[in-house]
């Protein structure tokens, strides 16, 4: 009766966070226990050191995807790479990468980006299906990258180190980058795409373009990784240069449109916090209700290998983050890491192939969120677009293989860098 | 008596119509306040923060408090925002089903949806008031900054008032999507309401 009453209030569309607010009231009052307690556990939320690294860094994500940066990025790259074979896709998949981890991966990338990468790839030969394709993954590559939004909600969530988990995801993206790069000079190659002949100047004025941004990631990616401060302190000090460049340096916002600005990133922020407050309410409950022991008990009795354990949630996370990335994060994974304890699954690798699982999942067919977004910004039925992604969620897919069994690749970085 | 029926039906759809432009109204004032209070929040954190950063960094030092109250500004700001993402229709939901529906149907089910969500932000609303009550007898103090002590309470309060206004937004909401089903599209000028309220 209840979970039909659920069902329902999920189905006609009510907001996730009421729905998971209510379960939890309902849950705790089943209980005899005041309905404060949700409130008590939202109040956690108030204790975490690192939670305002989340609006800040949403905030400067903001006001670059308001900004001209994108344009600027992509004539760099294009510049950069224009002369390789399959160089503008790949142009394109360093800039979006760039983006989307800048942005917090909320989707912007193939609104912002998109618009100027199609036109770009299709009037340079590529066939209709690679760039829409292309376009359509790296709404979420980047995910992988510092400093990503859900990357730092795992990491509140999941209680593992912000700086650690940065640095275990960045091998596994460099090395999904790597993939997808190749793959784009193979069909570069197939259709005879031609290149850019380099030109030096071309590269010095896009380059000069964006002088005041090529810092910003080298500033806050080497700070984070070399340990001279924390993902709170990056998330202020790109808050603050940001707004002073885009708004002072190159007045691509203008200082009355900043209040705007703030309140949408804020907005999100606003949705984030709701689901994750909600959350926080619900899976305490279940943890004192012993549902990971339980879960465990479950599953290790038909899976007693690890790997086994690591196949199902591979494709559990699957269907899971087909709903949508950060609800997944909130309430997936304080059930989720205890059970993977168990298993004996390092935290940071667990997190690592989490989020990797979750990017996938922004592509898979039916419902994946990226599928929906570039069948609307380029107006294109979604089976065309079920096809097009076709090979790059095969690709995808092999490199969260990689990850989910070889532990190393996301436990060197971190070794190396003697995080704490 | 057919005649007489219409003219009452008439007369109710034109008091509904006009009170959904009066809600308008009144939502757009309320969200202008909103901004206006999460602008200021989401700036002192920004200041704060990079004030601390340059305390920390060049002379090794830092405001007691600060961190404190940065972190709490998050959820002020947070509730705030989640209020304007509640007017505006930007909150986290699983919409592929109801978009899938016929188009007669969908101001209904969104009115309902509204509704349910509206419904479950008052109860939220209620224990978050039961939460202050008891925060503010305990008389426990925040942080202390230039001897000023601030109460916890202070900044309890935004859980009942952030869920009030999330049940207020949501409220207005459900009416406005029964006034369209009433009047389809004469109410929203476009698909989602209060796109302009942040502009």
């Amino acid at each position: 009766m209840t979970v039909a009453l659920f069902l329902v209030l999920t189905l006609i569309g009510t907001p996730l966070f009421a729905i998971v607010g209510a379960l939890a009231l309902q849950l705790f009052h089943g209980a005899g226990i005041s309905p404060m307690a949700v409130i008590v556990e939202m109040q956690r939320l108030a204790s975490l050191p690192a939670l305002i690294a989340v609006p800040l860094f949403t905030f400067a994500g903001y006001m670059l995807a308001e900004s001209k940066a994108p344009h600027r990025m992509l004539a760099l790259a294009q510049a950069l790479f224009g002369s390789m074979n399959g160089g503008v896709a790949i142009a394109g998949l360093a800039a979006c990468a760039l983006f989307t981890a800048f942005t917090g991966a909320s989707g912007v990338t193939i609104v912002a980006l998109g618009g100027l990468i199609y036109p770009l790839l299709r009037s340079q030969g590529y066939p209709e299906r690679y760039t829409l394709g292309l376009i359509t993954t790296t709404g979420s590559l980047g995910l992988l990258f510092p400093p990503s939004l859900p990357i730092i909600l795992y990491a509140l969530v999941g209680k593992v180190s912000i700086d650690k988990l940065f640095a275990s995801c960045a091998l596994p993206g460099l090395i999904l980058l790597g993939i997808l790069a190749v793959y784009a000079v193979i069909v570069a190659r197939a259709h005879r795409v031609p290149t850019i002949p380099f030109s030096g100047r071309t590269l010095a004025a896009a380059a000069r373009a964006c002088a005041w941004e090529i810092p910003l990631p080298l500033v806050i990616i080497g700070g984070i990784y070399s340990g001279s401060f924390t993902a709170t302190e990056a998330a202020s000090i790109m808050c603050v240069y940001v707004l002073v460049v885009e708004v002072f340096v190159y007045r691509d916002i203008k200082l009355r449109d900043l209040p705007g600005v703030m309140a949408r990133s804020q907005i999100l922020v606003g949705a984030i916090l709701m689901m994750l407050g909600c959350a926080l309410g619900l899976t305490n409950y279940l943890i004192d209700a012993e549902v990971p022991a339980r879960l465990f008990d479950l599953v290790s009795a038909r899976f007693k290998e690890p790997w086994q354990f690591l196949i199902l949630l591979n494709a559990f996370l699957l269907v899971v983050n087909m709903i949508e990335i950060f609800s997944a994060i909130v309430i997936v994974v304080p059930i989720i890491v205890p059970v993977a304890l168990q298993y004996g699954i390092d935290p940071v690798h667990l997190g690592t192939l989490f989020l990797l699982n979750l990017e996938l999942g922004y592509m898979t067919p039916p419902l994946g969120l990226n599928l929906f977004l570039s069948s609307r910004r380029f107006d294109k039925p979604l089976g065309l677009l079920y096809r097009s992604t076709l090979p790059f969620w095969l690709i995808l897919l092999a490199a969260l293989a990689l990850v989910t069994y070889i532990p190393a690749l996301s436990l060197w970085l971190p070794r190396v860098l003697n995080l704490p | 008596m057919t005649k007489a029926l219409r003219a009452v039906l008439d007369a109710g759809c034109v008091l509904l119509l006009f009170s959904a432009l009066v809600l308008r109204r009144v939502e757009a004032a309320l969200a202008a306040v909103e901004k206006a209070s999460l602008v200021a929040f989401l700036s002192v954190m920004v200041l704060l923060s990079f004030y601390q950063v340059v305390l920390r960094q060049f002379f090794g030092t830092g405001l007691l408090w600060g961190d404190t109250l940065s972190r709490h500004l998050v959820l002020w700001a947070g509730f705030f925002g989640a209020a304007l993402a509640a007017a505006e229709g930007k909150h986290f939901a699983w919409e592929t089903a109801a978009a899938s529906l016929p188009a007669r149907l969908q101001s209904p089910v969104k009115a309902l949806a509204a509704l349910c969500c509206a419904a479950i932000a008052a109860l939220l609303a209620r224990a978050s008031w039961l939460f202050f009550l008891d925060d503010k007898a305990g008389g426990n103090i925040l942080f202390t900054a230039a001897g000023v002590s601030v109460p916890s309470w202070a900044y309890s309060i935004v859980y009942p008032g952030g869920f009030a206004l999330l049940a207020l937004h949501s409220l207005i909401g459900a009416a406005l999507a029964v006034a369209d089903a009433a009047a389809p599209g004469w109410t929203s000028e476009d698909e989602d309401r209060g796109a302009e309220l942040t502009r």
